[in-house]
């Protein structure tokens, strides 16, 4: 079971947003095994220890954290979301 | 008017929004085509988010209220407003049956405005709704006429395209996201701190130092965790209530979980709604697919910016400190210790970044927020009585420190308290607002 989370401010609305939307598109492929938590941005340290993919949705982040980060933009706009999905699903797979 | 009036009381006080609103969000789940399993699923979420977050509204106003009312008393500082989490907020919001009239209008006057070339800004952030939701309950709370309520919503939603339009190019020098912007309400503040940057702080020399922030930040983010802001104010305000040290430490414990559980609970609501949300942007980005459009979004995406966090800590204290010395104010904060997200924000694409402005800025707005706060306390308060959101004592208010455009809705709220100094409110706002304008859009003009 991969786990995934995404932040933003309030851990409210952007973020469940986008997990939300990949929960679908994951299901749509046929990847079932993941747990998607949407948290706030200043909680991101409480969690990464426990997560595997940290999706963000801030443009050009300053910080680095301790698991491989993917720009969850693609997600919100639609451009290049495509893409981003794949790269998430190669995360995913990734042993 | 007057049967849909005792239609609408009595879906919130008998029948109960948790079982009526899952009713209306099936049947607009189907008119956006959503399978009918799905439709069910997200009407059955809706319920379950309001319970949900009730239940960590219990555990906020349980632990919380007792200890105010005995903080108030032992200092004898008259503080008894309460900074509430925007969750609470949230509940209130999408128990309102006219909530859902929102969405129609929001993607209407959008397309029109899309249509007629009027905006580049397509405006699909859920966050957005419930923000307009918001102040139309409190408006139809304070005159009971939904229309005026509405009324006012549609002209919101004009400004947030307008101010999506006019900070499209600042954002993507702030993100380096193309083609997005934030076309939010809470962005109107803008307005009044453009004035004031532009007129005042850009001609004093010597405040453009820059920093390294990521060390900074990194020190930072420690205390800003909410369970690490919980544990401290709940054990600061226990004891100065007197308790003693365990006690207020248990207090600050029952805090910090009551401020991590809040969001996770209210999140349900985007769960519930974001498939409705989805269909619309969809249909309206295809629709519009040749044309360069902006994508609108919530402010986060200018998260990754240190500049942001680093103000909002530095700026904690020192509204803690305003709290206690801005007179007339009663509002604690309390969830909005890092006041508000949007007023960083706000001042960030007005200064550009430059965080000795912003902090300036912040400095200025910080009282007018408090007595906002404390002001629209007494409507909350009675909302949240009435739709059961949030328990409080005799004598005691609830709050939102983080509410977005203070001044603006200042100036609502008073007009609908058929105030004379709303309009001047009012008035001021609009002139802030075309300076905004016509100035940002010089300062960006692509060359």
């Amino acid at each position: 079971m991969k786990k995934i989370i995404v932040a933003c401010s309030g851990g409210l609305c952007t973020s469940e947003t986008i997990a939300s939307k990949v929960r679908r598109l994951l299901k749509e492929r046929g990847i079932n095994d993941v747990e998607i938590n949407a948290i706030k941005i200043v909680d991101i340290k409480l969690w990464q220890k426990s997560s595997d993919i940290y999706i963000s949705v801030s443009g050009n982040e300053d910080l680095k954290y301790d698991i491989p980060t993917i720009n969850g933009i693609p997600f919100l706009t639609g451009v290049g979301m495509q893409q981003t999905l794949e790269e998430l699903i190669k995360l995913i797979e990734a042993p | 008017m007057q049967t849909l009036q005792s239609i609408v009381n009595y879906i919130i006080n008998d029948l109960g929004s948790i079982v009526f609103m899952p009713m209306i969000m099936f049947i607009i789940g189907k008119i956006v085509r959503m399978k009918t399993k799905d439709a069910i699923s997200a009407g059955l979420m809706l319920g379950v988010a309001f319970s949900c977050v009730n239940a960590a509204s219990g555990l906020l106003s349980g632990v919380m209220s007792p200890t105010l009312k005995e903080f108030v008393n032992q200092t004898g500082i008259n503080l008894n407003t309460l900074d509430v989490s925007v969750s609470i907020r949230a509940a209130m919001t999408w128990q309102w049956p006219y909530v859902f009239l929102i969405f129609p209008m929001q993607w209407g006057i959008n397309f029109l405005m899309l249509l007629l070339n009027k905006t580049k800004t397509i405006n699909v952030d859920m966050w957005n709704i419930h923000n307009k939701g918001f102040i139309a309950l409190l408006v139809w709370h304070i005159t009971g006429n939904v229309f005026v309520a509405l009324g006012w919503v549609a002209v919101i939603i004009v400004i947030e395209l307008i101010i999506g339009d006019t900070i499209q190019a600042r954002v993507q020098e702030l993100c380096g996201v193309p083609l997005v912007t934030v076309p939010h309400s809470e962005l109107t503040l803008c307005a009044p701190m453009y004035a004031i940057d532009r007129y005042i702080l850009r001609k004093i020399p010597g405040l453009d130092r820059k920093f390294d922030l990521t060390v900074l930040r990194q020190k930072i983010g420690f205390w800003s965790e909410s369970h690490i802001i919980g544990f401290i104010v709940g054990t600061g305000l226990g004891l100065a209530a007197r308790y003693p040290f365990a006690k207020a430490l248990g207090i600050g414990v029952t805090l910090g979980s009551a401020l991590v559980l809040l969001p996770m609970t209210a999140r349900l609501f985007i769960t519930a709604l974001e498939p409705i949300s989805e269909a619309a942007g969809e249909f309206m980005k295809k629709r519009f697919s040749n044309r360069e459009v902006y994508i609108g979004l919530d402010w986060p995406i200018l998260a990754g910016r240190n500049e942001k966090w680093v103000c909002d800590a530095i700026l904690a204290p020192i509204l803690i400190l305003f709290a206690f010395i801005t007179p007339g104010n009663r509002t604690i904060p309390m969830a909005s210790i890092y006041v508000s997200a949007a007023m960083m924000t706000a001042a960030m694409i007005v200064t550009n970044a430059n965080m000795i402005r912003m902090l300036i800025l912040g400095v200025i707005f910080i009282p007018p927020s408090l007595l906002f706060a404390t002001y629209v306390a007494p409507y909350i308060t009675e909302l949240a009585t009435k739709m059961n959101a949030y328990e409080v004592l005799e004598g005691q208010y609830i709050t939102g420190l983080g509410q977005e455009s203070r001044i603006l809705r200042w100036g609502i709220i008073m007009i609908s308290e058929g105030k004379l100094l709303g309009w001047g409110i009012l008035a001021f706002w609009l002139a802030t607002f075309a300076i905004f304008i016509i100035g940002m859009r010089k300062e960006t003009e692509k060359v």
